[in-house]
């Protein structure tokens, strides 16, 4: 079903506004992991898992949700559907992908918060989760740039799927 | 000749798939490869796949 204009904008500002927000949110949280990992003040350390374990909940997995709504509404609502252009699909399959890895993490980052409200001391075990933590997302800013140059680049190519749309459109158009 | 009515271009000189693009082909081939490199990883110990236990 096309969506008419006014709700393809809507759907689009709110697809674009969650995935914008998302990548910055990573970015804070890389910032945080970067400087629990680095630190040596306990403190220091203790308050960047915890405010880890807010932005990934209150911030992170809300925009992630959302962006991925946003955009299967802001494909299904429009001409460029969901499976006809392999630009589209590869931006559904790799935001259903990040969405899956981000809910993996939010247990060790619970577990990170959590040691962080109880120890002021960082075992073998944080220290290696917090370096898991680092690496996760930066790989994750890098999927999400993927994404952002995708949307903007629109690389050609549609699926045999969208093939077969067409065809069958210009067979209605055809004279 | 290709033709733009609305969204649609129509080509009349594509009969057939013109087939999956290369960007789409090597997408897939770093995909594997990485995919394979974690599988690697995560079997010899090395990977980052351990996660705390609570």
């Amino acid at each position: 079903m096309i969506l008419p204009p006014p709700l393809r904008k809507l759907a689009l500002t709110v697809h674009v506004a969650s995935s914008i927000g998302w990548f910055g949110a990573v970015a804070a949280f890389l910032a945080l992991a970067v400087t629990g990992l680095n630190s040596h003040d306990a403190q220091l350390m203790r308050a960047a898992c915890l405010a880890m374990a807010l932005t990934t909940w209150w911030v992170i997995v809300p925009l992630a949700g959302v962006s991925l709504l946003s955009g299967l509404v802001s494909s299904l609502g429009t001409r460029w559907g969901l499976f006809r252009y392999w630009w589209v699909l590869a931006k559904l399959l790799l935001t259903v992908f990040s969405t899956a890895v981000l809910l993996v993490h939010t247990q060790p980052i619970a577990l990170l918060a959590s040691a962080a409200a109880q120890t002021a001391e960082f075992g073998a075990d944080l220290r290696s989760a917090q370096l898991l933590m680092v690496i996760a997302s930066g790989l994750a800013l890098l999927v999400l740039l993927v994404l952002t140059a995708l949307s903007v680049y629109k690389p050609q190519g549609v699926t045999r799927y969208g093939w077969r749309k067409q065809r069958e459109q210009r067979e209605l158009l055809a004279p | 000749m290709i033709a733009k009515r609305g969204f649609v271009m129509v080509d009349s000189s594509h009969s057939t798939y013109a087939g999956t693009p290369r960007w789409v082909k090597a997408a897939g081939i770093i995909v594997l490869v990485l995919f394979a490199l974690f599988v690697v990883l995560h079997l010899t110990g090395h990977g980052f796949g351990r996660h705390l236990h609570g």
